[in-house]
Protein backbone atom coordinates (compact mmCIF):
# COMPACT_ATOMS: atom_id res chain seq x y z
CA UNK A 1 0.00 0.00 0.00
CA UNK A 2 1.35 3.07 -1.28
CA UNK A 3 0.87 6.56 0.97
CA UNK A 4 -0.74 9.34 -0.31
CA UNK A 5 -1.27 13.20 0.71
CA UNK A 6 -2.85 14.91 -2.28
CA UNK A 7 -6.48 13.23 -3.03
CA UNK A 8 -8.46 14.09 -5.99
CA UNK A 9 -11.99 15.26 -5.26
CA UNK A 10 -14.58 12.80 -6.06
CA UNK A 11 -17.20 15.29 -7.44
CA UNK A 12 -18.27 16.36 -10.42
CA UNK A 13 -18.79 19.87 -10.43
CA UNK A 14 -16.83 22.96 -11.65
CA UNK A 15 -14.97 23.99 -8.95
CA UNK A 16 -14.01 20.14 -7.99
CA UNK A 17 -13.25 19.97 -11.49
CA UNK A 18 -10.53 23.03 -10.83
CA UNK A 19 -9.27 21.93 -8.08
CA UNK A 20 -8.33 18.44 -9.12
CA UNK A 21 -7.03 20.29 -12.50
CA UNK A 22 -4.29 22.67 -10.05
CA UNK A 23 -3.26 19.29 -8.01
CA UNK A 24 -2.87 17.45 -11.50
CA UNK A 25 0.14 18.86 -11.83
CA UNK A 26 1.30 18.61 -8.06
CA UNK A 27 1.33 15.01 -8.23
CA UNK A 28 4.90 15.12 -9.12
CA UNK A 29 5.67 17.04 -6.38
CA UNK A 30 4.66 14.48 -4.10
CA UNK A 31 6.24 11.80 -5.67
CA UNK A 32 9.76 13.96 -5.18
CA UNK A 33 8.45 14.65 -0.93
CA UNK A 34 7.08 11.43 0.04
CA UNK A 35 9.27 9.60 2.11
CA UNK A 36 10.82 6.51 0.78
CA UNK A 37 13.25 5.49 3.46
CA UNK A 38 12.92 2.71 5.78
CA UNK A 39 13.18 3.80 9.45
CA UNK A 40 16.80 3.48 9.83
CA UNK A 41 17.50 5.13 6.48
CA UNK A 42 15.83 7.98 8.61
CA UNK A 43 17.86 7.66 11.26
CA UNK A 44 21.25 7.74 9.25
CA UNK A 45 19.69 10.74 7.46
CA UNK A 46 18.87 12.72 10.36
CA UNK A 47 22.41 11.49 12.38
CA UNK A 48 23.93 12.35 8.80
CA UNK A 49 22.57 15.92 8.90
CA UNK A 50 23.20 17.17 12.19
CA UNK A 51 26.15 14.73 13.48
CA UNK A 52 29.47 15.52 14.10
CA UNK A 53 30.64 15.68 10.10
CA UNK A 54 27.21 16.59 8.43
CA UNK A 55 26.65 15.73 4.50
CA UNK A 56 25.32 18.42 2.57
CA UNK A 57 23.21 16.30 0.75
CA UNK A 58 21.57 15.01 3.79
CA UNK A 59 20.97 18.72 5.57
CA UNK A 60 19.50 19.34 2.06
CA UNK A 61 17.18 16.37 1.90
CA UNK A 62 15.64 17.44 5.68
CA UNK A 63 15.90 21.10 4.86
CA UNK A 64 13.84 20.19 1.24
CA UNK A 65 11.37 17.46 1.72
CA UNK A 66 9.84 17.87 5.11
CA UNK A 67 8.63 21.60 5.08
CA UNK A 68 7.08 20.41 1.48
CA UNK A 69 5.43 17.06 2.62
CA UNK A 70 3.72 19.45 5.27
CA UNK A 71 2.61 22.05 3.17
CA UNK A 72 1.47 19.77 0.78
CA UNK A 73 -0.99 18.16 3.15
CA UNK A 74 -1.93 21.22 4.42
CA UNK A 75 -2.90 22.32 0.52
CA UNK A 76 -4.95 19.34 0.31
CA UNK A 77 -6.98 20.01 3.42
CA UNK A 78 -7.24 23.26 2.53
CA UNK A 79 -8.95 22.65 -1.33
CA UNK A 80 -11.11 19.58 0.33
CA UNK A 81 -11.98 21.98 3.13
CA UNK A 82 -12.99 25.21 0.85
CA UNK A 83 -14.71 22.52 -1.31
CA UNK A 84 -16.88 21.37 1.59
CA UNK A 85 -17.34 24.43 3.07
CA UNK A 86 -18.77 26.02 -0.09
CA UNK A 87 -20.94 23.10 -0.65
CA UNK A 88 -22.69 22.81 3.02
CA UNK A 89 -23.16 26.69 3.15
CA UNK A 90 -25.23 26.15 -0.57
CA UNK A 91 -27.16 23.09 1.00
CA UNK A 92 -27.70 25.22 4.63
CA UNK A 93 -28.51 28.30 2.52
CA UNK A 94 -31.10 26.54 -0.45
CA UNK A 95 -32.54 25.08 2.17
CA UNK A 96 -33.36 28.33 3.86
CA UNK A 97 -35.06 29.80 0.05
CA UNK A 98 -37.00 26.20 -0.43
CA UNK A 99 -38.05 25.65 3.39
CA UNK A 100 -38.40 28.66 4.83
CA UNK A 101 -39.25 30.76 1.46
CA UNK A 102 -36.41 33.00 2.74
CA UNK A 103 -38.34 34.17 6.06
CA UNK A 104 -35.40 34.95 8.40
CA UNK A 105 -37.30 34.87 11.56
CA UNK A 106 -39.56 32.16 11.14
CA UNK A 107 -36.23 30.05 10.60
CA UNK A 108 -34.92 31.21 13.78
CA UNK A 109 -37.68 30.25 15.82
CA UNK A 110 -38.12 27.03 14.26
CA UNK A 111 -34.79 26.20 14.46
CA UNK A 112 -34.98 26.48 18.38
CA UNK A 113 -37.82 24.34 18.57
CA UNK A 114 -36.30 21.53 16.88
CA UNK A 115 -32.41 21.90 18.43
CA UNK A 116 -33.80 22.62 21.99
CA UNK A 117 -36.20 19.26 21.48
CA UNK A 118 -33.32 17.87 20.29
CA UNK A 119 -30.00 18.25 22.44
CA UNK A 120 -32.42 19.93 25.92
CA UNK A 121 -31.99 23.26 26.99
CA UNK A 122 -30.58 24.09 30.93
CA UNK A 123 -32.74 27.20 31.21
CA UNK A 124 -36.49 26.53 32.93
CA UNK A 125 -38.65 28.86 30.90
CA UNK A 126 -37.41 27.15 27.68
CA UNK A 127 -40.03 24.25 28.83
CA UNK A 128 -44.01 23.90 29.40
CA UNK A 129 -45.89 21.07 30.45
CA UNK A 130 -48.31 19.65 28.02
CA UNK A 131 -51.11 19.23 30.54
CA UNK A 132 -50.88 15.41 28.86
CA UNK A 133 -49.94 12.86 31.56
CA UNK A 134 -47.82 10.00 29.76
CA UNK A 135 -48.16 5.82 30.39
CA UNK A 136 -45.94 6.25 33.39
CA UNK A 137 -48.51 8.70 34.75
CA UNK A 138 -45.86 11.93 34.68
CA UNK A 139 -46.79 14.96 33.24
CA UNK A 140 -44.99 15.10 29.55
CA UNK A 141 -42.48 18.86 28.57
CA UNK A 142 -42.45 20.58 25.27
CA UNK A 143 -40.79 23.28 24.29
CA UNK A 144 -42.28 27.00 24.81
CA UNK A 145 -42.97 28.97 21.95
CA UNK A 146 -40.53 31.99 21.99
CA UNK A 147 -40.04 34.96 19.33
CA UNK A 148 -38.44 37.51 21.20
CA UNK A 149 -35.26 39.09 19.83
CA UNK A 150 -32.72 37.52 23.05
CA UNK A 151 -33.95 33.99 22.48
CA UNK A 152 -33.59 33.80 18.97
CA UNK A 153 -30.23 35.37 18.54
CA UNK A 154 -28.29 31.84 19.16
CA UNK A 155 -30.59 30.24 16.18
CA UNK A 156 -30.15 32.84 13.46
CA UNK A 157 -29.42 31.43 9.84
CA UNK A 158 -26.26 33.83 10.53
CA UNK A 159 -25.44 32.27 13.36
CA UNK A 160 -25.31 28.75 11.22
CA UNK A 161 -23.49 29.60 8.78
CA UNK A 162 -20.88 31.11 10.59
CA UNK A 163 -18.82 28.26 10.73
CA UNK A 164 -18.47 27.80 7.03
CA UNK A 165 -16.72 31.50 6.97
CA UNK A 166 -13.54 33.05 7.75
CA UNK A 167 -13.70 34.98 11.33
CA UNK A 168 -11.14 36.11 13.84
CA UNK A 169 -9.31 32.84 15.76
CA UNK A 170 -10.96 30.35 13.79
CA UNK A 171 -7.94 27.60 13.01
CA UNK A 172 -8.50 25.39 9.62
CA UNK A 173 -9.59 25.97 6.12
CA UNK A 174 -13.14 27.94 5.95
CA UNK A 175 -14.33 30.29 2.69
CA UNK A 176 -12.58 33.33 2.53
CA UNK A 177 -9.74 32.15 4.91
CA UNK A 178 -6.73 31.98 2.74
CA UNK A 179 -5.67 34.26 -0.47
CA UNK A 180 -3.95 33.83 -3.52
CA UNK A 181 -0.11 34.81 -2.13
CA UNK A 182 -1.12 32.03 0.74
CA UNK A 183 -0.56 29.54 -2.18
CA UNK A 184 2.20 31.07 -4.42
CA UNK A 185 4.73 28.26 -4.01
CA UNK A 186 2.26 25.81 -5.37
CA UNK A 187 0.89 28.05 -8.03
CA UNK A 188 4.18 28.53 -9.18
CA UNK A 189 5.10 24.58 -9.44
CA UNK A 190 1.36 24.18 -11.66
CA UNK A 191 1.80 27.29 -13.96
CA UNK A 192 5.45 25.72 -14.85
CA UNK A 193 4.58 21.92 -14.85
CA UNK A 194 5.69 21.75 -18.80
CA UNK A 195 9.48 22.52 -17.88
CA UNK A 196 9.20 20.11 -15.00
CA UNK A 197 8.20 17.10 -17.17
CA UNK A 198 9.66 13.73 -16.45
CA UNK A 199 10.53 12.89 -20.03
CA UNK A 200 12.43 16.11 -20.74
CA UNK A 201 14.14 15.48 -17.06
CA UNK A 202 15.68 11.89 -18.84
CA UNK A 203 15.99 13.64 -21.89
CA UNK A 204 18.57 16.42 -20.07
CA UNK A 205 19.90 13.48 -17.70
CA UNK A 206 20.62 11.27 -20.47
CA UNK A 207 21.82 13.44 -23.46
CA UNK A 208 19.84 11.23 -25.88
CA UNK A 209 16.45 12.33 -28.26
CA UNK A 210 13.76 10.74 -26.32
CA UNK A 211 10.90 10.88 -28.90
CA UNK A 212 7.34 11.11 -28.03
CA UNK A 213 4.99 8.60 -29.97
CA UNK A 214 1.33 9.50 -30.61
CA UNK A 215 -1.29 7.08 -32.48
CA UNK A 216 -2.13 9.07 -35.68
CA UNK A 217 -5.76 8.11 -37.91
CA UNK A 218 -4.80 4.19 -39.08
CA UNK A 219 -3.55 3.43 -35.46
CA UNK A 220 -0.10 3.62 -35.86
CA UNK A 221 2.64 4.91 -33.62
CA UNK A 222 4.30 7.42 -34.95
CA UNK A 223 6.66 9.79 -33.47
CA UNK A 224 6.04 13.15 -32.58
CA UNK A 225 7.90 16.25 -34.63
CA UNK A 226 9.75 18.84 -32.74
CA UNK A 227 7.10 21.20 -34.40
CA UNK A 228 3.93 19.49 -32.85
CA UNK A 229 6.18 18.90 -29.35
CA UNK A 230 6.54 22.57 -28.85
CA UNK A 231 2.97 23.67 -30.17
CA UNK A 232 1.90 20.83 -27.36
CA UNK A 233 3.80 22.30 -25.04
CA UNK A 234 2.93 25.71 -25.86
CA UNK A 235 -0.64 24.59 -24.91
CA UNK A 236 -0.03 23.39 -22.10
CA UNK A 237 1.82 26.43 -20.79
CA UNK A 238 -1.56 28.46 -21.46
CA UNK A 239 -3.76 25.94 -19.94
CA UNK A 240 -1.66 25.17 -16.49
CA UNK A 241 -1.77 29.13 -16.37
CA UNK A 242 -5.18 29.63 -17.05
CA UNK A 243 -5.79 27.12 -14.24
CA UNK A 244 -3.86 28.98 -12.58
CA UNK A 245 -5.46 32.09 -12.77
CA UNK A 246 -9.02 30.59 -12.24
CA UNK A 247 -8.05 29.44 -9.19
CA UNK A 248 -6.92 32.84 -7.94
CA UNK A 249 -10.12 34.35 -8.93
CA UNK A 250 -11.73 31.66 -7.04
CA UNK A 251 -9.85 32.57 -3.85
CA UNK A 252 -10.03 36.46 -4.43
CA UNK A 253 -13.82 35.70 -4.72
CA UNK A 254 -14.41 33.49 -1.71
CA UNK A 255 -12.80 36.77 0.19
CA UNK A 256 -15.25 38.64 -0.95
CA UNK A 257 -17.81 36.58 -0.56
CA UNK A 258 -16.71 36.28 2.91
CA UNK A 259 -16.85 39.97 3.56
CA UNK A 260 -20.00 39.69 2.16
CA UNK A 261 -21.51 36.89 4.58
CA UNK A 262 -20.35 39.20 7.25
CA UNK A 263 -22.45 41.95 6.43
CA UNK A 264 -25.58 39.86 5.68
CA UNK A 265 -28.65 40.89 7.67
CA UNK A 266 -31.74 41.12 5.05
CA UNK A 267 -33.32 37.65 3.05
CA UNK A 268 -32.24 40.07 0.04
CA UNK A 269 -28.31 39.91 1.40
CA UNK A 270 -28.84 36.26 1.78
CA UNK A 271 -30.11 35.78 -1.17
CA UNK A 272 -27.15 37.42 -3.42
CA UNK A 273 -24.67 35.41 -0.75
CA UNK A 274 -26.50 32.19 -2.24
CA UNK A 275 -25.83 33.44 -6.03
CA UNK A 276 -22.08 34.83 -5.04
CA UNK A 277 -21.67 31.11 -3.86
CA UNK A 278 -23.56 29.49 -6.68
CA UNK A 279 -21.02 31.40 -8.64
CA UNK A 280 -18.01 29.74 -6.87
CA UNK A 281 -19.14 26.26 -7.13
CA UNK A 282 -19.76 26.64 -11.48
CA UNK A 283 -16.65 28.49 -12.12
CA UNK A 284 -15.92 28.13 -16.14
CA UNK A 285 -12.60 27.70 -17.16
CA UNK A 286 -10.42 27.76 -19.81
CA UNK B 1 -4.20 22.67 22.14
CA UNK B 2 -5.93 19.32 22.26
CA UNK B 3 -9.26 20.72 22.69
CA UNK B 4 -8.64 23.58 19.42
CA UNK B 5 -8.31 20.21 17.41
CA UNK B 6 -11.12 18.59 18.51
CA UNK B 7 -13.34 21.51 17.74
CA UNK B 8 -12.89 21.25 14.05
CA UNK B 9 -16.24 20.77 11.62
CA UNK B 10 -13.90 18.75 9.35
CA UNK B 11 -10.85 16.82 10.52
CA UNK B 12 -8.30 15.42 8.49
CA UNK B 13 -7.91 11.65 9.29
CA UNK B 14 -4.89 10.98 11.43
CA UNK B 15 -1.50 10.08 9.10
CA UNK B 16 -0.93 6.50 11.29
CA UNK B 17 -4.10 4.11 9.33
CA UNK B 18 -4.43 1.15 10.94
CA UNK B 19 -3.16 -2.13 9.10
CA UNK B 20 -6.28 -3.84 7.44
CA UNK B 21 -5.57 -7.14 8.37
CA UNK B 22 -6.38 -9.70 11.42
CA UNK B 23 -2.98 -11.82 11.62
CA UNK B 24 -1.71 -11.52 15.85
CA UNK B 25 1.29 -8.96 13.50
CA UNK B 26 -0.94 -6.62 12.61
CA UNK B 27 -2.58 -7.02 15.74
CA UNK B 28 0.32 -6.07 17.37
CA UNK B 29 1.63 -3.30 14.88
CA UNK B 30 -2.28 -1.72 14.63
CA UNK B 31 -1.94 -1.39 18.84
CA UNK B 32 1.58 0.43 18.53
CA UNK B 33 0.29 2.83 16.37
CA UNK B 34 -2.86 3.18 18.59
CA UNK B 35 -0.35 3.95 21.26
CA UNK B 36 1.02 7.19 19.18
CA UNK B 37 -2.22 8.72 18.56
CA UNK B 38 -1.68 11.83 20.76
CA UNK B 39 1.57 12.17 18.69
CA UNK B 40 -0.38 11.58 15.77
CA UNK B 41 -2.85 14.51 16.02
CA UNK B 42 0.00 16.63 17.55
CA UNK B 43 1.44 16.68 14.33
CA UNK B 44 -0.82 16.22 11.67
CA UNK B 45 -1.07 19.13 9.66
CA UNK B 46 -4.60 20.94 10.29
CA UNK B 47 -3.59 24.80 9.39
CA UNK B 48 -5.00 26.80 6.78
CA UNK B 49 -2.93 27.41 4.08
CA UNK B 50 -2.66 31.01 4.90
CA UNK B 51 -1.32 30.45 8.60
CA UNK B 52 0.83 27.76 7.46
CA UNK B 53 2.71 30.21 4.96
CA UNK B 54 2.48 32.87 8.09
CA UNK B 55 4.64 29.98 10.68
CA UNK B 56 6.61 28.73 8.01
CA UNK B 57 8.05 32.49 7.09
CA UNK B 58 8.07 33.44 10.86
CA UNK B 59 11.02 30.94 11.12
CA UNK B 60 10.10 30.93 15.07
CA UNK B 61 7.55 29.52 17.43
CA UNK B 62 4.55 31.60 17.83
CA UNK B 63 2.57 31.74 20.90
CA UNK B 64 0.10 29.17 20.06
CA UNK B 65 3.22 26.93 18.61
CA UNK B 66 6.11 25.91 20.88
CA UNK B 67 8.09 24.84 18.46
CA UNK B 68 9.50 25.81 15.31
CA UNK B 69 7.49 24.87 11.90
CA UNK B 70 10.44 23.09 10.72
CA UNK B 71 10.27 20.39 13.84
CA UNK B 72 6.59 19.87 12.93
CA UNK B 73 7.58 19.44 9.81
CA UNK B 74 9.87 17.07 10.31
CA UNK B 75 7.78 14.97 12.76
CA UNK B 76 4.94 14.70 10.78
CA UNK B 77 7.40 13.33 7.88
CA UNK B 78 8.86 10.95 10.40
CA UNK B 79 5.20 9.84 11.36
CA UNK B 80 4.70 9.14 7.78
CA UNK B 81 8.24 6.96 7.18
CA UNK B 82 7.08 5.16 10.58
CA UNK B 83 3.56 4.33 8.92
CA UNK B 84 5.20 3.59 5.97
CA UNK B 85 7.77 1.05 7.46
CA UNK B 86 5.22 -0.91 9.53
CA UNK B 87 2.78 -1.70 6.70
CA UNK B 88 5.63 -2.21 4.71
CA UNK B 89 7.30 -4.84 7.35
CA UNK B 90 4.05 -6.60 7.64
CA UNK B 91 3.47 -6.72 4.03
CA UNK B 92 6.76 -8.17 3.79
CA UNK B 93 6.38 -10.94 6.46
CA UNK B 94 2.50 -12.06 5.36
CA UNK B 95 3.62 -12.36 1.67
CA UNK B 96 7.11 -14.18 2.65
CA UNK B 97 5.14 -16.60 4.90
CA UNK B 98 2.75 -16.99 1.65
CA UNK B 99 5.49 -17.75 -0.45
CA UNK B 100 7.17 -20.35 1.18
CA UNK B 101 3.74 -21.88 2.75
CA UNK B 102 2.56 -22.06 -1.02
CA UNK B 103 6.62 -23.92 -1.50
CA UNK B 104 5.66 -26.55 0.98
CA UNK B 105 2.29 -27.55 -0.14
CA UNK B 106 1.94 -26.32 -3.83
CA UNK B 107 5.36 -27.73 -5.04
CA UNK B 108 5.91 -29.84 -1.77
CA UNK B 109 8.96 -28.57 -0.96
CA UNK B 110 10.68 -29.19 -4.42
CA UNK B 111 12.92 -26.51 -5.43
CA UNK B 112 14.30 -27.65 -8.94
CA UNK B 113 9.93 -28.17 -9.59
CA UNK B 114 9.00 -24.35 -8.23
CA UNK B 115 11.92 -22.74 -10.21
CA UNK B 116 10.33 -24.42 -13.70
CA UNK B 117 6.79 -24.49 -13.01
CA UNK B 118 7.22 -20.13 -11.86
CA UNK B 119 9.57 -19.91 -15.32
CA UNK B 120 6.80 -21.00 -17.23
CA UNK B 121 4.01 -19.22 -15.45
CA UNK B 122 6.18 -16.33 -15.93
CA UNK B 123 6.64 -16.25 -19.24
CA UNK B 124 3.35 -17.14 -20.24
CA UNK B 125 2.11 -13.98 -18.28
CA UNK B 126 4.54 -11.84 -19.92
CA UNK B 127 4.27 -13.22 -23.53
CA UNK B 128 2.62 -11.88 -26.27
CA UNK B 129 -1.10 -12.38 -27.34
CA UNK B 130 -0.20 -13.60 -30.25
CA UNK B 131 3.09 -16.34 -29.05
CA UNK B 132 0.45 -17.89 -26.75
CA UNK B 133 -1.97 -18.62 -29.13
CA UNK B 134 0.73 -20.54 -31.52
CA UNK B 135 0.51 -23.73 -30.40
CA UNK B 136 4.43 -24.60 -30.62
CA UNK B 137 5.12 -21.80 -27.84
CA UNK B 138 4.96 -24.68 -24.96
CA UNK B 139 7.97 -26.58 -27.57
CA UNK B 140 9.80 -23.21 -27.89
CA UNK B 141 10.10 -22.95 -24.76
CA UNK B 142 11.26 -26.48 -24.08
CA UNK B 143 14.18 -25.19 -27.14
CA UNK B 144 15.44 -22.63 -24.90
CA UNK B 145 16.59 -24.78 -22.03
CA UNK B 146 14.10 -24.63 -19.02
CA UNK B 147 15.98 -26.51 -17.02
CA UNK B 148 19.72 -25.91 -16.82
CA UNK B 149 20.68 -23.28 -14.27
CA UNK B 150 21.28 -20.60 -16.40
CA UNK B 151 17.55 -19.70 -17.34
CA UNK B 152 16.31 -20.67 -13.87
CA UNK B 153 18.27 -18.08 -12.15
CA UNK B 154 15.51 -15.51 -11.98
CA UNK B 155 12.74 -17.64 -10.91
CA UNK B 156 14.54 -19.88 -8.14
CA UNK B 157 12.67 -19.42 -4.51
CA UNK B 158 15.81 -17.74 -3.46
CA UNK B 159 15.21 -14.90 -5.85
CA UNK B 160 11.27 -14.60 -5.45
CA UNK B 161 12.18 -14.30 -1.71
CA UNK B 162 14.91 -11.46 -2.04
CA UNK B 163 11.74 -8.85 -2.84
CA UNK B 164 10.69 -9.05 0.91
CA UNK B 165 14.47 -8.96 2.33
CA UNK B 166 16.98 -6.42 2.72
CA UNK B 167 19.90 -7.68 1.38
CA UNK B 168 23.44 -6.82 0.41
CA UNK B 169 22.12 -6.24 -3.38
CA UNK B 170 18.56 -4.77 -2.22
CA UNK B 171 19.70 -1.75 -2.40
CA UNK B 172 15.92 -0.20 -3.21
CA UNK B 173 15.29 2.56 -0.43
CA UNK B 174 12.17 1.42 2.01
CA UNK B 175 11.71 -0.82 4.51
CA UNK B 176 11.73 -4.81 4.47
CA UNK B 177 12.30 -7.59 6.76
CA UNK B 178 16.04 -6.56 8.56
CA UNK B 179 16.05 -3.38 7.29
CA UNK B 180 15.52 -1.57 10.72
CA UNK B 181 16.43 -2.19 13.95
CA UNK B 182 14.62 -2.06 17.47
CA UNK B 183 16.82 1.18 18.09
CA UNK B 184 15.77 2.88 15.10
CA UNK B 185 12.36 2.91 16.72
CA UNK B 186 13.15 3.54 20.31
CA UNK B 187 11.70 7.21 20.80
CA UNK B 188 8.18 6.32 19.26
CA UNK B 189 9.03 2.53 21.07
CA UNK B 190 8.77 4.62 24.40
CA UNK B 191 5.76 6.86 23.89
CA UNK B 192 4.18 3.37 23.49
CA UNK B 193 5.25 2.15 26.70
CA UNK B 194 4.86 5.37 28.88
CA UNK B 195 1.75 6.42 27.45
CA UNK B 196 -0.31 5.90 29.89
CA UNK B 197 1.88 8.78 32.03
CA UNK B 198 0.56 11.17 29.54
CA UNK B 199 -3.60 10.51 29.72
CA UNK B 200 -6.19 13.51 30.46
CA UNK B 201 -7.18 12.93 34.06
CA UNK B 202 -2.63 12.76 34.77
CA UNK B 203 -2.53 15.73 33.05
CA UNK B 204 -5.45 17.13 34.83
CA UNK B 205 -4.34 16.21 37.92
CA UNK B 206 -0.75 17.65 37.61
CA UNK B 207 -2.66 20.91 36.35
CA UNK B 208 -4.71 21.35 38.84
CA UNK B 209 -3.19 19.69 41.68
CA UNK B 210 -5.82 17.75 42.45
CA UNK B 211 -6.90 14.16 42.04
CA UNK B 212 -9.99 13.80 39.79
CA UNK B 213 -12.58 11.53 39.90
CA UNK B 214 -12.56 8.70 37.49
CA UNK B 215 -16.32 6.97 36.43
CA UNK B 216 -16.86 3.64 35.48
CA UNK B 217 -20.42 2.31 34.46
CA UNK B 218 -22.28 0.13 36.74
CA UNK B 219 -24.13 -2.77 35.68
CA UNK B 220 -27.37 -0.71 35.54
CA UNK B 221 -25.49 1.80 33.65
CA UNK B 222 -25.10 4.86 35.76
CA UNK B 223 -22.14 6.35 36.25
CA UNK B 224 -20.17 5.59 39.23
CA UNK B 225 -17.17 7.17 41.02
CA UNK B 226 -14.24 4.64 40.64
CA UNK B 227 -12.42 4.24 44.19
CA UNK B 228 -9.24 4.81 44.47
CA UNK B 229 -7.39 1.74 45.13
CA UNK B 230 -8.87 0.68 41.68
CA UNK B 231 -8.29 3.73 39.89
CA UNK B 232 -4.21 3.11 40.53
CA UNK B 233 -4.83 -0.49 39.78
CA UNK B 234 -6.59 0.51 36.26
CA UNK B 235 -3.35 2.58 35.97
CA UNK B 236 -0.57 0.27 36.38
CA UNK B 237 -2.52 -2.51 34.52
CA UNK B 238 -2.42 -0.01 31.75
CA UNK B 239 1.51 0.37 32.08
CA UNK B 240 2.19 -3.53 32.26
CA UNK B 241 -0.16 -3.81 28.84
CA UNK B 242 1.69 -0.72 27.06
CA UNK B 243 5.35 -2.26 28.25
CA UNK B 244 4.20 -5.70 26.62
CA UNK B 245 3.28 -4.34 23.40
CA UNK B 246 6.74 -2.15 23.38
CA UNK B 247 8.76 -5.50 24.41
CA UNK B 248 6.51 -6.91 21.61
CA UNK B 249 7.16 -4.68 19.15
CA UNK B 250 10.98 -5.05 19.90
CA UNK B 251 11.09 -8.96 20.08
CA UNK B 252 9.39 -8.42 16.08
CA UNK B 253 12.21 -6.28 14.70
CA UNK B 254 14.93 -8.27 16.61
CA UNK B 255 13.65 -11.49 15.23
CA UNK B 256 13.11 -9.60 11.68
CA UNK B 257 16.60 -8.91 11.84
CA UNK B 258 17.74 -12.32 12.69
CA UNK B 259 15.28 -13.48 9.60
CA UNK B 260 17.15 -11.33 7.14
CA UNK B 261 20.36 -12.69 8.50
CA UNK B 262 19.10 -16.63 7.78
CA UNK B 263 18.04 -15.12 4.62
CA UNK B 264 21.10 -14.26 3.36
CA UNK B 265 23.02 -16.92 4.88
CA UNK B 266 21.15 -19.98 3.16
CA UNK B 267 22.08 -22.62 1.07
CA UNK B 268 19.93 -21.82 -1.85
CA UNK B 269 19.50 -25.51 -2.40
CA UNK B 270 19.12 -26.98 0.87
CA UNK B 271 14.98 -27.40 1.57
CA UNK B 272 15.64 -27.46 5.58
CA UNK B 273 16.84 -23.90 5.36
CA UNK B 274 13.77 -22.48 3.71
CA UNK B 275 11.54 -24.76 6.47
CA UNK B 276 13.88 -22.91 9.03
CA UNK B 277 12.82 -19.58 7.56
CA UNK B 278 9.52 -20.40 7.55
CA UNK B 279 9.40 -21.48 10.95
CA UNK B 280 10.89 -18.05 12.30
CA UNK B 281 8.38 -16.18 10.07
CA UNK B 282 5.52 -17.62 11.29
CA UNK B 283 7.08 -17.03 15.21
CA UNK B 284 7.06 -13.32 13.78
CA UNK B 285 3.54 -13.61 12.15
CA UNK B 286 1.82 -14.46 15.38
CA UNK B 287 3.63 -12.95 17.79
CA UNK B 288 1.16 -10.84 19.97
CA UNK B 289 1.44 -8.34 23.13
Amino acid sequence: MRYHILQRLDAEDNLALLFNAYMKPLFMLEQTVLPRESMREFRNLLNSAAGLSPTEEAAQRLQWAPPRLYQLCVLDNSLTDLHKHIHWALKALTKFFAEYEGDLKRYAIETRLKVIDEFGSDDETDWEETGILDEEGEPEWKVVYKDDEASLQRYSLHNDLAQHFAAPDTMGERIGTSKAGDFAYFSDVVARATSFNPLKMLRDFTGKDLPVYHPNDEGQMIPESLGDEVERELNEDLRNESIVNYFHLVLNEAQKTAAHYHACQTSKDFRLLLTQLEQLRDVCFF
Amino acid sequence: MLFLIFSFSIMRPDTLVPIAATDPLAQLFNQYLKGLSCTDSLFTPRLSMRECRRRFQAGKPSPTARRPMTEYARVFYELTVLHQSLHDLHACVAGAVTLLEDFFTTYQGDLHRYATENRRASLQRYQSPESIESEDAAAEADEFGEDDADSLTYYTLQHELGEFFCGPENDINGEYIGSSSSEDFAFYTRIVATQADHTLHKHQAAMKRIFPTRYRTGPNGEREPLPLGEQLEEDLNADIRNARVANAFNHVLTTCSAAAELYTHLDPDVVDDYRLLLEGLQLILHTTA
